[in-house]
């Protein structure tokens, strides 16, 4: 029992069921009848209901078909489920490599209707008629009459669609336009035609057939037919092709024409010679049929466009003596053979300049310029009889040649006026030889290389090498010379040492006091004076303002003049303007208590009022108001100094009997003098001042008014103290202690410098007299 | 005094003393440790001993002892160098350092005032009026010296003040050809005030270089009076 495959889900079902059994969707189709058949009966006539001959028949090559199925070939649906109708459609559509059907028991439709298109297609097409091609032949009218209009209507359109593919295809291959096969398939469609077409469509075609112009637009017809026929007139009519209403799926039609094509390719002139040879195979598979030798003007115009737009596909000269066109061929030889514009006309060089005139500076020449130019051109042919050419060539001078930009522009910027460029966009769309724009304008060049490299003389690298290398040697770390242990200067700062060390230590070891102490000096006799015409429990104020570095100088110079107040009995009240001045006050009482013995010892002896802050400014505050700037004493029980000791009997500086200041600084000192002396009203001044600040304060002593009362100079001035009051610190005095290793010192001192500058001297003078010779010899 | 009646104090501090001055003396040798660590000594010893000084001779007693057991008039008083020494101490802060900008304003304006007035008041005009009386044999003149070496040391005082003053002077007029020069008799005279000034400048280093070898012999003495008991065990 045969099976029959479900249309939807491809399952085998037994023949008699309408249902599948697996998807249960229909099998059969609900109507017994053919869409042909229905179409061809009269309106109200009931369907034969016995079609079991035809049915037998179509069985037959639809098993046929089921098994080239079978064995691969891939069917979308089971055409055993169609109708009849829908298989006449199906075989068409049937490949090319499968040979037509010619089943035993084909229907009597379809044998009536390839009589009739064998008997109507030598017909040779009418240009008037083939150009629009939707008129249909009155043989078509036969085969017209058993179709459908909706099934013409559906060919008609797949026709035309598969019709323009092909031709696109055939363009892209460099085919010849198979034009004759359209005209072939036109006639078959005429062919196919309208037998079977009812009798008001056949009528309505008739009248509407002499209607139909190629001169005029599709449009009026498709407004004269009906609905149906409309679109068919749309599918059919392409406006300058002529026929698109094509079919290729006809197979049975184009079997039955191929045959008559090959006796008829004898008449075929040359330039169809090679198209037909190549597409004759192709024509004959399709079955498509032309008289090629009977082609109307307007077939061969368009012949002639088509071989133009094919240029762009073909290129020149690839064809060679197939080309169709004589003076295609000329040209195409003159392009290929001859230098650019050798064979150009006359005619043919105002095209072609402005053709190449669209470099940027041909628009901008002047006239003279464009002149040469063409002259140059037309001078390039030497074939070519020029207007004018009697006339010599102008001479243009070297350096106008030179300024001349065409050449080099236009070479750059000319364009193929060959390459047939037609517009595709804008309202310049179809046009050819279009200037373009945007290619000239946004062509890309490849961008200048430009070297890197410097481009630098020798001595510029040499510089530039230079100048690297001092540069990297700056961030290299240099190694330090190692000093020498022994240097000059060292060996002559050694050697001072030692000498001045030695004569101290000689002096010191020996405690040789041969030396005599300096005579009473001026400035110290004063002083004596002073402290001599002190009353008895006077009160000094000592002012002790030197640094510890030099406190051997200034206890040595003072010690004596401290002693002596102490004999006096002075209430002595210390006080600085240096931080370290109280202990140095200290130190200094208990020195001169140790060397004279007496013992000055606390806040009935003494009081040590300790800092005065703030510099001069401090002791100007200490001359205006002493007991507010210093109310206390610098011992552990703070006293009152003001209120508890002997100094409550001075209410002021001026007060006291004897101001007297220990200073190794002129500018302490200077101080004093400014800011104390003018508020002592006559209260006597005197300083014990160090050897460094007696040139500064020498002054102020032999000034007329004295500003300072009296001077006790360094160890000088002390030993002179000492010297004019030997009862002083028992005898002892620190002044007679170093007199002599000072007085030695110092005499080494003299002549190390008196011998180091006589060495010097003789050194530069010997130096200066070897280079007097040195210049002498040279 | 010899060590062994020196009290442990006063030992500790003696012999502190002799080795620190034998350090220091180690810089005739060159730059060394010892004499660093010496000096670093001496400085953090100074400033300890600055700082103690500071308290109990100026702050404790001259601010806190007023503020605290003072009358209402004292505390007054006492509230303007406290706002100020307050003020200070925001200089320690880099950000708010300007907050004492206000009291060391006063500390250099006051210090710029006495200065100046101490200057003109105590040395310009005594010491320009001293100068002119020189030569006043009437109000100056020694009793028992001579006349003329009075009024010989008393030009020459002139003229050595005089010179080098005019050595300080550096007017000068623009001449047509080389650069600007001072007129030859100020030139001349700016010449003898540089010889006063060389004389002035030997005898400020003559008296430093005594200043220092005082110093000296009383170190080198100190070390004798130390050594030599040690040795001997005296």
């Amino acid at each position: 029992m045969a099976d029959v495959r479900c249309p939807m889900c491809g399952k085998p079902n037994p023949e008699e069921l309408e249902l599948c059994q697996f998807c249960q969707a229909r099998i059969k189709p609900l109507e017994g009848r053919s869409p042909a058949e229905e179409f061809n009966s009269p309106i109200g006539a009931e369907p034969p209901l016995d079609t079991g001959g035809e049915q037998d028949s179509i069985d037959e090559w639809l098993n046929f078909l089921r098994q080239s199925e079978d064995e691969g070939e891939p069917r979308p649906f089971d055409e055993e489920q169609l109708a009849d109708w829908m298989k006449e459609d199906l075989d068409i559509k049937m490949p090319e490599s499968q040979e037509p059907l010619e089943p035993e028991g084909t229907p009597d439709w379809l044998s009536s209707l390839r009589s009739i298109a064998d008997e109507d297609a030598p017909e040779p097409p009418d240009v008037e008629k083939a150009q629009p091609a939707v008129e249909p032949s009155p043989a078509d009218s036969s085969e017209e009459n058993e179709v459908p209009g909706w099934l013409s209507k559906l060919r008609s359109r797949r026709t035309a669609e598969e019709g323009e593919a092909d031709q696109e295809f055939a363009f892209q291959l460099g085919e010849e336009p198979k034009i004759s096969e359209q005209a072939g398939i036109q006639e078959d469609r005429s062919a196919i035609s309208t037998e079977s077409v009812s009798d008001w469509l056949s009528e309505l075609r008739g009248e509407e057939a002499p209607v139909v112009d190629s001169s005029q637009p599709p449009e009026l017809v498709q407004e004269e037919l009906p609905a149906g026929q409309v679109e068919i007139g749309e599918e059919v009519v392409q406006p300058g092709v002529g026929v698109v209403s094509q079919d290729e799926d006809i197979p049975v039609v184009e079997a039955d024409r191929a045959s008559e094509i090959q006796p008829q390719t004898e008449e075929i002139p040359d330039w169809l010679a090679g198209i037909v040879a190549g597409g004759a195979a192709v024509a004959a598979a399709e079955g498509v049929e032309a008289d090629l030798d009977n082609l109307p003007e307007w077939l061969a115009d368009l012949e002639k466009s088509s071989a133009l737009d094919r240029e762009e596909i073909v290129p020149f000269g690839e064809e060679g003596e197939e080309l169709t066109f004589d003076w295609l061929q000329t040209q195409v030889r003159a392009g290929q053979e001859t230098p650019y514009g050798e064979e150009l006309t006359s005619d043919t060089l105002g095209t072609e300049a402005d053709t190449r005139g669209v470099g940027p500076f041909v628009g901008d020449l002047s006239d003279f310029l464009e002149e040469a130019e063409l002259s140059s051109l037309e001078a390039a042919q030497p074939g070519v009889e020029q207007p004018g050419g009697d006339l010599s060539p102008a001479e243009l001078p070297t350096w106008l040649e030179a300024m001349r930009p065409v050449d080099a522009a236009a070479g750059v910027y000319a364009i193929d006026a060959q390459d047939g460029q037609v517009e595709s966009s804008g309202p310049l769309a179809g046009m050819q030889g279009v200037l373009p724009a945007e290619p000239e304008i946004a062509r890309l060049k490849k961008p200048a290389v430009y070297a890197l490299r410097l481009q630098v003389t020798e001595s510029q690298r040499a510089h530039a090498s230079l100048l690297d290398e001092l540069v990297k040697s700056e961030g290299e770390p240099k190694e330090i010379p190692g000093r020498p242990a022994v240097t000059s200067p060292y060996l002559f700062r050694l050697i001072i040492f030692a000498v001045l060390i030695s004569t101290i230590l000689w002096q010191v070891f020996t405690g040789s006091q041969t030396s005599p102490l300096p005579g009473l000096m001026p400035e110290t006799f004063d002083t004596s004076e002073i402290i001599d015409n002190l009353p008895e429990n006077a009160l000094v104020l000592l002012g002790v303002d030197y640094d510890p570095a030099l406190a051997g100088e200034m206890e040595a110079a003072a010690a004596s003049l401290v002693d002596h107040m102490m004999l006096k009995g002075a209430y002595l009240g210390l006080v600085s303007t240096s931080s370290t001045g109280p202990a140095l006050g200290e130190h200094l009482i208990a020195t001169v208590g140790s060397l004279s013995g007496n013992r000055y010892q606390g806040i009935e002896m003494y009081a040590n009022l300790g800092y005065l802050p703030g510099g001069a400014s401090g002791l100007q505050a200490f001359a205006q108001a002493p007991r507010q700037v210093a109310p206390f004493a610098l011992d552990p029980e703070t006293t009152a100094v003001w209120s508890n000791t002997p100094l409550q009997a001075a209410q002021d500086l001026a007060g006291f009997d004897l101001v007297a200041v220990i200073t190794d600084d002129s500018d302490k000192a200077r101080a004093w003098i400014e800011q104390v002396q003018p508020t002592l009203n006559g209260t006597p001044l005197i300083m014990v001042i160090s050897t460094q600040a007696e040139p500064l304060v020498r002054p102020y002593y032999q000034a007329n008014p004295k500003q300072v009362d009296g001077m006790v100079v360094g160890l000088a001035g002390g030993g002179s103290y000492e010297q004019s009051h030997q009862d002083l610190l028992a005898g002892n005095g620190l002044a007679r202690k170093y007199w002599d290793a000072f007085s030695l010192s110092v005499l080494a001192a003299v002549v190390l410098i008196a011998v180091g500058g006589f060495v010097n001297l003789v050194t530069n003078l010997l130096n200066a007299q070897k280079q007097s010779k040195a210049d002498k010899k040279r | 005094m010899s060590l062994a009646d020196m009290s442990l104090p006063d030992l500790v501090g003696t012999l502190l003393g002799f080795f620190l001055t034998l350090m220091v003396f180690s810089y005739a040798f060159g730059d060394n440790a010892l004499f660093r660590a010496t000096i670093h000594i001496f400085i953090g010893v100074s400033a300890g001993y600055a700082a103690i000084v500071a308290w109990y001779n100026v702050i404790w007693p001259q601010l806190f002892l007023p503020l605290v057991f003072g009358s209402q008039s004292e505390r007054l008083y006492i509230l303007f160098p406290l706002v100020l020494s307050g003020l200070l101490l925001f200089k320690a802060s880099p950000r708010l350092s300007w907050v004492g900008s206000p009291a060391v304003a006063y500390l250099v304006g006051v210090g710029v005032a006495v200065g100046i007035g101490g200057a003109i008041l105590g040395t310009i005009f005594p010491q320009t009026q001293a100068t002119i009386n020189l030569l006043d044999t009437g109000a100056g003149a020694p009793p028992d010296g001579s006349l003329l070496f009075f009024i010989a040391q008393g030009v020459l005082i002139i003229l050595g003040t005089v010179t080098t003053l005019i050595y300080f002077h550096f007017g000068a007029r623009n001449r047509v050809s080389g650069a600007p020069r001072r007129p030859e008799w100020v030139e001349f005279l700016a010449r003898v005030g540089q010889v006063f000034i060389a004389i002035t400048l030997g005898v400020i280093f003559a008296g430093v270089f005594t200043a220092s070898l005082t110093a000296m012999i009383e170190r080198v003495q100190f070390i004798y009076d130390v050594f030599v008991p040690l040795l001997t065990g005296q």
